[in-house]
């Protein structure tokens, strides 16, 4: 048997595990499947990210990686979409934009992706389309939120995008978001104190609580159509993820995720044995897991 | 008949069997076709030891007789008091499926070529021109008629009602090859152009529209249920956009799934 026909009885292996669940795909993948498979772990930081575009402020997001900064926003974005539909009243409604900030290298494109976040022409020269942005409240009733993930990763000069967010800052109605990992972002703010000294909200994301992580777990078994996640997610195997993940919520998925492939091989539920041999690390990674 | 006399008495009566070279050229047809209708259960075949094909002289004779040598098979027909509501059923409910369709309008004809009267290689054809499965666009007809039409048919620019097969027309002297049908150019627009035209309420629909252009990209041929499904919103607003996208000639509709029309600049 090659190596490919074992791989496609296994994945035929998995296939039939999960449908015998109730299960239609892998509950733990990295990405949001929906908007309802969020689970809302820090809900005060949340209620003050919509706060924070209902008033055309200027916020940062930070923490560790995996904690799920880029989960949150694409949370938010999609959530204020879906609040636009029942919002007929075009004052009360907030338009998101959604940027990968590392993509790009400079203000200027990032001028652009705005513009094409909101669908507009973005062909023109950079003055005509600041100029569409700086008379936005004259224009429009809506209100802006522009989200850039990964902002000090950006290739750009940070004084040069620094100064550009600085601008748009100042112009009512749109609200600006950034998100980093903690170290950059200090390093990038220092750099821009006229833009740090503008910044209203500032948010740290933490690893998970033990009653998180489960709420998250159980949410995306639910999410996905499994009635009976109790039995196939046992009390020990939650525990044996925790200790592994550490509360980091990418890091529970995964090996949440290697966990029921490990499962569907072994026709069992996913108890602490199943977490840590589908986990399993090498010796020399154990031993200086701490330098990792 | 083989009759087999054994001191002055008949003691077997055997039929005679024909190879299959013999009578394909009694019959005039090529082994293929006597292969496939005994795949299909058209003529009756004995296979003595060693496994040949062998056709008895008796269903040479049959066959010989008359175009209605090869029977409709029996249990496809429907009794003539249902046979209107089973076409109405067909064509109501299952148009989409080819091989029914077809197997109903060869029933409707009654197993007949509506062109010459034939009984064999029957096919369905669209008058028009268009895949379009209408009971009063299809018509039954032989192998041999239907090659005529569609010969005709490719040489007129226009579809034209089926007229009696007549002689075959002289061969002009230069060859000319036969050009496939102009295939409509698709046009290529940017985005916030064919939003543009979309003429969203405001900003929150444009950047809506916006998500459901990309879905309509991505999939290229979809039905409402699966555009709402990959853009993430309500079939209602999917279905505000496919309306003013087919209104705009953006997207095609045809039977319940949709086309898109034009392509993305970038």
């Amino acid at each position: 048997m090659t190596t490919f026909e074992k791989k496609i009885g296994r994945d035929r292996l998995f296939e039939s595990y999960i449908w015998s669940w109730g299960l239609r795909e892998d509950p733990f993948k990295l990405e949001l499947p929906s908007i309802e498979a969020f689970a809302p772990f820090q809900r005060r930081d949340l209620r003050k990210l919509k706060r924070l575009f209902s008033g055309g402020k200027v916020g940062v997001l930070t923490g560790g990686l995996g904690t799920g900064k880029t989960t949150v926003c694409e949370f938010l974005v999609a959530s204020l979409k879906e609040e636009n539909l029942t919002e007929s009243d075009p004052s009360k409604q907030i338009i998101p934009v959604f940027i990968h900030g590392a993509a790009y290298k400079s203000a200027d494109e990032l001028l652009r992706a705005i513009i094409l976040g909101l669908e507009m022409d973005a062909s023109k020269d950079r003055e005509n389309l600041f100029e569409f942005l700086r008379r936005w409240p004259q224009e429009h009733q809506e209100r802006l939120a522009i989200l850039i993930d990964d902002l000090p990763e950006s290739g750009a000069d940070a004084l040069d995008v620094g100064e550009f967010l600085r601008v748009l800052a100042d112009i009512p109605n749109i609200s600006i978001l950034i998100n980093g990992t903690f170290k950059q972002m200090e390093r990038f703010l220092a750099k821009v104190p006229a833009l740090a000294d503008r910044i209203q909200t500032k948010i740290k994301l933490k690893p998970m609580t033990k009653k998180n992580l489960k709420e998250l777990l159980e949410l995306r078994l639910k999410n996905a159509g499994c009635v009976c996640y109790k039995d196939l997610l046992t009390p020990n195997g939650f525990k044996s993820l925790y200790k592994f993940s550490k509360g980091v919520p990418r890091s529970a998925l995964k090996a949440a995720s290697n966990a029921i492939h490990y499962a569907a091989e072994t026709d069992a539920p996913i108890d602490a044995r199943v977490v840590k041999r589908a986990n399993k690390r090498s010796f020399l990674k154990r031993i200086f897991s701490f330098l990792m | 008949m083989l009759v087999i006399v054994r001191k002055g008495e008949v003691v077997e009566q055997k039929e005679k069997l024909y190879k299959m070279k013999e009578a394909c050229k009694i019959l005039g047809l090529h082994p293929n076709t006597i292969r496939l209708w005994d795949k299909q259960g058209k003529i009756k075949v004995v296979r003595p030891q060693g496994g040949q094909r062998r056709i008895p002289e008796s269903e040479i004779n049959r066959l010989l007789q008359g175009p209605s040598a090869v029977p409709p098979p029996p249990s496809t027909i429907p009794k003539d008091e249902g046979l209107s509501s089973f076409l109405n059923y067909v064509f109501s409910h299952h148009r989409d499926d080819w091989e029914l369709v077809r197997k109903a309008v060869i029933i409707r004809d009654n197993y007949t070529c509506q062109e010459c009267g034939g009984k064999e290689l029957l096919e369905v054809h669209h008058k028009d021109g268009t895949s379009r499965n209408d009971p009063d666009n299809l018509v039954t007809l032989c192998q041999k008629c239907y090659n005529l039409v569609h010969k005709r048919a490719r040489k007129m620019p226009a579809p034209q009602p089926i007229t009696k097969p007549e002689a075959p027309a002289p061969k002009p002297e230069k060859p000319t090859k036969i050009q496939p049908p102009p295939v409509p150019e698709v046009t290529e627009l940017p985005r916030h152009k064919i939003l543009d035209d979309l003429k969203p309420t405001g900003l929150a629909q444009r950047t809506l529209f916006g998500d459901l252009l990309s879905a309509t990209a991505v999939l290229k041929s979809f039905t409402l249920g699966d555009l709402a499904t990959r853009a993430h919103c309500p079939e209602d607003v999917a279905k505000t956009f496919c309306e003013r996208m087919s209104a705009c000639g953006y997207l095609v509709s045809k039977n319940g799934m949709f086309e898109i029309h034009v392509r993305l600049a970038r």
